[in-house]
């Protein structure tokens, strides 16, 4: 009993000295109690009314020399700071043999008085009720703790890292699974699915009233039961698990990586894929080449390479002979269509000519454009040449000093 | 006979050009369709050996020293030491990060494992480096995606496995003294 303060007068000062109260369950979480020398580093700075309300309040228990948080006052700072240490399992497998007794209470004697059964119910409903959140509390814990060990905050080196990760799987995440594994028969999940199912049938027997209020509240947190383990299920095996893999796997990679830097040049290297290239020269091809080459050099003089004489594929064209049909045209002027003039001198020519003639033939007009005057007109006139039809404008054609 | 329809694209991958053969490319279904043929045909053709992942195909060469493939080991073990400094999963980041050139440049040069850079041929400088690049670009380690940044292919995974199997060596060495 708390002869000194009244409750909110101790919640004001636990608000008030919340900051002392964190580092003490924090000590207390990591060396189990609180030693004497913690205890004095701690309260160093704090006036002597606060170290004795500490025990005056019954925060604090001696243990010795030493100190301990009171019980439920480490549970209600551990959940207002969400730190926990995780339970053993073997910690929480306790909660199968006094959930399992409890049940069996309930139904050991026929004749039990009302009251008992009411009060026996409102036990197995808080023994329920404490796993679940010891459940969740140590779900949370290990998942924090495995993400710290992830970030790697406390600078361990790979060879912990992997002892810390295999620690924590084989202490904690794989007997935590098997507690809340339903398919397993021993396992408290299945039990609280069996005393689950025994509840929902026995409410509805002839009770009086307040009994049946408790069952039915028995019954709907047992109905919870299963969703929640089902979600605490699935974080580890989800997150947990594959996390503490993940960094043990990273853990060894990296090892080995540092173990190889320790001697890059010298330890093997694995098999690599090679270019296998298609060889056009062979290896001696050079020194043939050089060799052939040398003849040459020594012979003294130069040598004369004749090519084999190649069959003259391409036809000369004859140009056209600008100068004859100059000398044609200025005795033909004054001419009033000239193209006329030009498909008549062409006829003779060879058809595979015509079109490059026509061209030449025009060209001699602008050769000479200061000499003469070009009149054209509206009308064209078209001439067919090698089945290609040119659409000629008509003009009539001068010479400049006939006209002066 | 026939031949597997990508025939030709395995062998000018696989053997002509070195490289590996990547989940997700035509060639590496068609592979991974004829995995005994090809085993058979690589080891009774060249004498080479086969090596075939579910994400990544490598024919191995035999050869004894391997400078690319050393300068590989070095080029990832430093990596990964200077990435396991950066808060996230390792593993994770290799396989989905995208890393910029130029940054990683930085990196280096600042690494602890500078000397070790310098030793290599092929990571000796920045420009030397760059050829690196290119060459494990061509030998489809990385995706470069442009002139700066890459992501690493699931090749990289054939030498985390060495990375591994380093570790594991040691770790056997350990308890059998």
């Amino acid at each position: 009993m708390i002869l000194k303060a009244e409750p909110r007068t101790i919640m004001r000062f636990v608000e008030d000295n919340f900051g002392i109260l964190g580092r003490l369950y924090r000590t207390q979480m990591k060396e189990n109690i609180i030693p004497l020398e913690s205890f004095e580093e701690i309260t160093r700075h704090t006036g002597d009314t606060v170290t004795r309300r500490l025990s005056a309040y019954k925060l604090l228990r001696p243990v010795g020399d030493d100190f301990r948080l009171t019980e439920e006052v480490a549970a209600y700072l551990g959940f207002l700071i969400q730190e926990f240490k995780p339970l053993l399992p073997e910690q929480l497998r306790r909660y199968h043999n006094s959930i399992d007794d409890m049940f069996t209470m309930l139904y050991l004697r026929k004749d039990m008085d009302d009251k008992t059964r009411a009060l026996r119910l409102e036990h197995l409903f808080n023994e329920v009720q404490s796993f679940l959140d010891n459940v969740t509390n140590n779900t949370y814990t290990l998942l924090r703790r495995s993400q710290q060990l992830k970030v790697n905050r406390q600078q361990f080196t790979y060879a912990e890292r992997v002892k810390e990760a295999r620690l924590l799987i084989e202490q904690y995440i794989v007997p935590l699974n098997r507690i809340v594994d339903l398919n397993d028969a021993n396992s408290i999940a299945t039990l609280l699915q069996n005393i689950g199912r025994r509840i929902n049938q026995d409410r509805f027997i002839n009770y009086p009233p307040s009994i049946i209020e408790r069952y039915e509240l028995l019954d709907n947190l047992l109905r919870q039961v299963n969703g929640r383990l089902q979600r605490e299920g699935d974080v580890i095996r989800r997150e947990l698990t594959p996390l503490i893999e993940r960094i043990k796997r990273e853990s060894e990679v990296l090892g080995g990586w540092l173990l190889f830097l320790e001697n890059p040049l010298l330890r093997t290297v694995p098999d690599f894929g090679k270019r296998h290239t298609v060889k056009v020269f062979g290896d001696q091809t050079a020194a043939d080449l050089k060799m052939y080459v040398e003849q040459f050099m020594q012979s003294g003089h130069a040598s004369t390479i004749t090519l084999s004489a190649t069959e003259n594929n391409e036809q000369d064209i004859p140009l056209l002979d600008r100068a004859a049909y100059r000398k044609k045209l200025h005795a033909a002027l004054p001419i009033n269509d000239f193209f006329n003039w030009c498909s008549q001198e062409l006829e003779d020519v060879a058809a595979e000519r015509k079109e490059r003639d026509l061209f030449e033939l025009t060209s001699l007009l602008f050769a000479g454009a200061d000499n003469y005057l070009l009149d054209f007109q509206d009308e064209r006139i078209t001439i067919s040449v090698n089945q290609v039809r040119y659409l000629l404008p008509t003009l009539s054609v001068e010479l400049k000093s006939q006209k002066a | 006979m026939t031949y597997p329809e990508k025939h030709y694209d395995i062998i000018k991958a696989l053997f002509s050009e070195g490289r590996f053969l990547i989940e997700g490319e035509t060639a590496f279904h068609c592979l991974r369709d004829h995995q005994e043929f090809y085993q058979q045909f690589f080891r009774e053709t060249f004498r080479l050996d086969l090596n075939l992942k579910a994400e990544y195909a490598l024919l191995k060469s035999s050869k004894d020293t391997d400078d690319l493939a050393r300068s590989i080991c070095i080029f990832l073990a430093v990596m990964c030491y200077e990435l396991d400094q950066d808060s996230g999963n390792l593993l994770e980041m290799l396989a989905f990060n995208t890393f910029s050139i130029s940054e990683w440049e930085e990196r280096f040069e600042q690494s602890s494992f500078h000397n070790v850079l310098e030793a290599t041929d092929k990571l000796r400088s920045k420009s030397q480096r760059l050829k690196f690049y290119q060459q494990i670009n061509r030998r489809r380690l990385i995706n470069r995606l442009d002139d700066d940044r890459f992501q690493f292919t699931a090749a990289h995974r054939y030498f985390l496995e060495f990375a591994r199997d380093v570790n594991m060596q040691e770790m056997v060495g350990k308890i059998d003294a």
